[in-house]
């Protein structure tokens, strides 16, 4: 009975002998060739005559250890820890370095040799065994590694300098792309096995022991070429690739075959760098400064600014990020900057990546309160953010929320109150009072103020000059719809009409009567239902018909449009074009009239909300209190709502100034000051009657006044689609 | 022994029906009856009290109570007589039953587009319910024509020689003989009537005409909207309403089989 259990045992320890040692006679030829320099001995070149030197590394050891891959936090870097910036001078000849350990490969334009940079000591060394046109170096834990342009082949160094082996390129370098030869080759990496040289036009690896080149196969777009390139794993590639025409950037993770590709979502800023360790994804980006960022799945999070002394062209060429130290190579300057990672406590924010820019702005304005944010994927931002209010998430303390996003999220929020009040902090408090004077409750519910507005998409109307002299009595302030009503019929025969006919050069009926008819439908809709009720009122269907049918009669009898207009849209978000801005100076402004004798209908689309779990509460109202302050109130980076008072402070910060002595271009052009000054006027009665309405233009709404506008659909058919786009879409 | 070995078998379903039905349905009993999920404050029958004046619900639920009465004997009319023609006249019945199981595996997306290819001159509704009749006739005429196959055919030709016409022997021997699988078909068909919603959100959006705006839709919607608690207190709203059908089914059944035998 035990003979026979044992048979099958014995038989696969036979086989399992059998394959290794099938194996072991079958080493392949792997394509690295040893170099007979002075520093080898022939016979150890006989013996690595045929592969890649095996000696004991690090790298090799882990890489068998865990079965052909890396475990994900193997740092390959492994960067000393600093306390404090340290910064060392090379020459500003150098142009592509690489760190390893203690120490800073690079190589020079003028001396073509590979240097080390000891990074404890500062001390610069020359590796002895040369290469003919370095132009690209990567590092491992078993060497270093260097791409040689001119005798198209990598070469492979020990720590000490000494040449080991080399390999051919896979490509010629050649200028395709409209680059030159230099530029051909961008990235080179040896990690986990794996050796990649990414070229403009595609990524080459070569697995250690294979004797082929692969090339990933990732779909390069309408010109596009390859940034850059990084190894993730053994298995998985970081590709960059840029469109030189629009300058759009994509990045892509795919396998080292190139397929199974997955894109990191959008940013508005290119990379400058790109780095992985520890299976993590950094990028750099000099947009508006140097900025790392941690790349994750759906998005990514700023970590922090990059900064070194004394550079006069302050571009990133190479990052490292190892044992809480960023390792920063700056481009043509012969600066090395070792950096302690910022692990200061901060406010988060979180924001989609069609926002970044206003949250990177947010943070430049914030000089007292320390700020970090994540950017997700626009299209998962929304759904992330509903889970993460659903289960109470403390990972971000304010979320930037766009319009664009969802027009009843604020309704949920509002409802739900998933919001901190704001009015907690009395210099906020103030601040507020301040840019929405008696406008309580358009921001907030339950005398508390739930949210801090960045953007609202409203239109004025003014009534034009020709009204002014046409002797038809014109209302004034508050009006109600029954009084609007009175006004349009008197038209009848006088040869006015109530709007523009035509519009605005290539503008769409929004900005010429369309805003007008739709803000009106928007009052009424305000006006008859309760915003944040979850059943429509009856009443709402059988006001906008009515609305509509209003319309219809001024529609026929030809008084809704025509040559000789009684009100005329005079700016369009406030800060429009100039063009859009004609007669504004000699406009009465006036409210939307309101079915309860006033009430502009005002939509919310970007705004603010602190997460009632965050960690950093106080904090985050500082933030706020800081960023409604005078100094960044009238940034129109950050905030695109006319404010009181001051409309034509309103402007684009520079960049690359700040503080107090940053300059400004103005919003609204110098010639619509007297406009300003009216806006300036109209203001505080505009928000004293404005109510919060939770509805967005929406293309089924846009068709339907057009087709109304041109007789195609009768007012009530077009009342029926506002019904069905702002109500059933709200409540439904 | 056999007792625990079961239940050891049964024990991985068990951990997940727990973890993915029971738990969260007595948190939907919590969100019922709480203000909302976040403010959690207790407000007995409030969220009930609104759901039945919300008109959306009412609207949904009338939606999906005239599909279901109409599809649900519509399909097992359909199912049934095509399944007594089948197996009385067709040569190849296992290629039979695969192609009428063959709308069941074709995926939502590919139905709605060919539908929306080459049939769109329905309403919405009767798309619905077209699309609800060939999907799920298929499947019902294939277990009843499992259960036909399996009848003891010595009692219809016992019939037949007593002098019963097709009609009587359809009615008082082959109905009763496949009553189970009928009353299984019944309750199948009523549970996918009243969850009919990949169809109609691939065809029509979260907002789809108002004759087909299913209490699928006034879930879906409003767990984008955060009404978590207007999703629960429909949740158990609907979970008694089937529950109840399918405790009726399962006493006629039982008094109809009793009467009979």
């Amino acid at each position: 009975m035990k003979t026979v259990r044992k048979t099958p045992l014995v038989l696969l320890a036979v086989c399992l002998a059998i394959i290794a040692l099938l194996c072991a006679g079958c080493k392949k030829n792997t394509g690295w060739k040893a170099q007979s320099s002075p520093a080898v001995s022939s016979s150890n070149s006989e013996e690595q005559s045929t592969a890649k030197p095996t000696s004991f590394t690090v790298s090799s050891f882990l890489h068998d250890l865990f079965g052909g891959e890396l475990p994900k936090d193997t740092d390959r870097v492994n960067l000393p820890a600093v306390g404090e910036a340290r910064e060392y001078d090379i020459p500003v000849t150098a142009f592509e370095g690489c760190a390893f350990g203690s120490s800073f490969y690079y190589l020079d334009s003028e001396d073509k040799r590979v240097f080390r940079l000891d990074l404890e000591t500062g001390e610069t060394s020359v590796f002895t065994d040369e290469v003919k046109n370095p132009r690209l170096v990567g590092t491992d834990t078993d060497g270093v590694y260097v791409y040689d342009m001119s005798a198209k082949e990598i070469a492979y160094f020990s720590f000490d300098g000494e040449r080991i082996a080399s390999v051919p390129i896979p490509v010629d370098p050649h200028g395709g792309n409209s680059y030159s030869d230099v530029f051909y080759a961008v990235s080179l990496e040896h990690y986990d096995g794996l050796l990649l040289l990414a070229v403009r036009d595609g990524v080459w690896t070569l697995s250690d022991g294979d004797t082929e080149w692969k090339m990933a196969e990732c779909e390069l777009l309408n010109g596009e070429y390859v940034d850059q390139a990084a190894i993730r794993s053994r298995r998985r590639l970081v590709i960059s690739v840029q469109n030189p025409k629009s300058g759009a950037e994509r990045r892509l993770e795919t396998d080292i075959s190139g397929k199974n590709a997955k894109e990191f979502p959008g940013t508005y800023s290119s990379t400058n760098a790109l780095s992985v360790n520890q299976g993590k994804l950094w990028r750099v980006t000099s947009t508006t400064g140097c900025r790392l960022y941690e790349a994750e799945e759906g998005g990514e999070s700023f970590v922090q600014m990059l900064t070194g002394e004394g550079h006069a062209f302050p571009v990133v060429k190479r990052v490292a990020v190892s044992n809480g130290t960023v390792l920063v190579f700056w481009y043509l300057s012969g600066r090395v900057t070792l950096l302690p990672m910022n692990t200061a406590e901060s406010v988060r924010i979180i924001a989609s990546t069609y926002r970044q820019e206003v949250v990177d702005t947010m943070m430049t304005a914030s000089t007292e309160t320390p700020v970090q944010y994540s950017i997700y994927d626009s299209e998962s931002f929304l759904e992330k953010l509903n889970l993460a209010l659903l289960s109470g998430s403390d990972d971000f303390d304010i979320a930037l929320v766009s319009g664009a996003d969802s027009d009843t999220l604020l309704r949920a929020i509002l409802k739900n109150k998933l919001y901190v009040d704001l009015d907690e902090n009395e210099e906020l408090r103030a601040h507020i009072g301040e840019m929405f004077p008696g406008a309580s409750n358009l921001i907030g519910t339950d005398g508390q103020a739930a949210f801090l507005p960045l953007y609202m998409p409203f239109s004025i109307y003014g009534f034009d000059e020709a009204a002014q002299q046409s002797g038809i009595p014109l209302p004034s302030g508050k009006w109600s719809l029954a009084e609007f009503k009175a006004f349009g019929d008197s038209l009848a025969g006088t040869g006015y009409s109530l709007f523009p006919d035509g519009s605005y050069g290539d503008m769409n009926f929004a900005l010429r009567d369309g805003g007008f008819i739709s803000g009106l439908a928007q009052a009424v809709i305000t006006g008859t239902t309760d915003p944040l009720g979850d059943t429509p009122n009856p009443e709402t269907q059988d006001a906008l018909i009515e609305l509509f049918s209003m319309f219809q009669t001024w529609r026929d009898n030809e008084t809704l449009f025509g040559a000789n207009p009684m009100i005329r849209e005079t700016a369009f978000l406030v800060f429009g074009t100039p063009g859009m801005m004609e007669n504004t100076e000699k406009s009465n402004l006036i409210l939307l009239p309101g079915v309860d004798g006033g009430g502009m209908p005002a939509r919310i689309a970007d705004y603010l909300i602190v997460n009632p779990n965050c960690p950093h509460r106080e904090q985050a109202l500082e933030l706020l209190a800081e960023l409604t302050d005078a100094q960044n109130r009238y940034n129109y980076r950050i905030f695109q709502t006319p404010l009181w008072p001051g409309v034509m402070e309103y402007g684009y910060p520079d960049v690359s100034t700040s503080g107090s002595a940053a300059r400004k271009t103005p919003a609204i052009p110098q010639q619509y000051e007297g406009y300003a000054a009216k806006m300036d006027e109209f203001l505080p009665d505009y928000y004293e009657n404005s109510k919060l309405c939770f509805v967005y233009f929406s293309d089924e709404v846009g068709h339907a006044i057009t087709d109304f506008e041109d007789g195609k659909i009768s007012g009530e058919e077009c009342a029926k689609i506002f019904y069905e786009e702002y109500v059933y879409k709200l409540k439904g | 022994m056999k007792k625990k070995t079961d239940l050891l078998l049964l024990l991985p379903s068990l951990a997940g029906f727990l973890t993915f039905f029971i738990v969260p349905f007595v948190y939907s009993f919590y969100y019922a009856f709480t203000e909302n999920a976040f403010t959690k404050k207790f407000v007995w029958f409030d969220n009930f009290k609104r759901l039945f004046e919300n008109e959306y619900f009412k609207l949904a639920m009338k939606n999906t109570g005239k599909f279901t009465v109409l599809a649900v004997p519509s399909v097992m009319a359909i199912s049934l007589i095509l399944a007594l023609l089948l197996v009385r006249f067709a040569t190849r019945l296992p290629f039979v039953k695969s192609a009428l199981f063959l709308p069941v595996i074709l995926p939502s997306a590919t139905i709605v587009m060919l539908w929306n290819a080459y049939i769109s001159t329905f309403t919405p509704f009767h798309s619905l319910l077209l699309i609800f009749l060939w999907k799920y006739g298929g499947l019902n005429v294939m277990l009843m024509l499992t259960a036909l196959s399996g009848m003891d055919k010595s009692m219809i030709e016992a019939a037949r020689i007593d002098g019963a016409n097709v009609f009587q022997q359809t009615v008082r021997v082959t109905l009763p003989n496949i009553a189970p699988t009928l009353f299984f078909t019944f309750i199948l068909s009523v549970v996918n009537s009243l969850k009919v919603f990949r169809e109609s959100y691939l065809l029509y959006g979260n907002y789809p005409d108002e004759t087909v705006y299913m209490l699928q839709n006034f879930l879906n919607n409003h767990f984008a909207k955060l009404n978590y608690q207007y999703i629960s207190t429909a949740a158990i709203f609907f979970a008694v309403i089937v529950y109840t059908v399918v405790a009726v089914v399962f006493v006629a059944e039982k008094k109809w089989s009793e009467s009979i035998w």
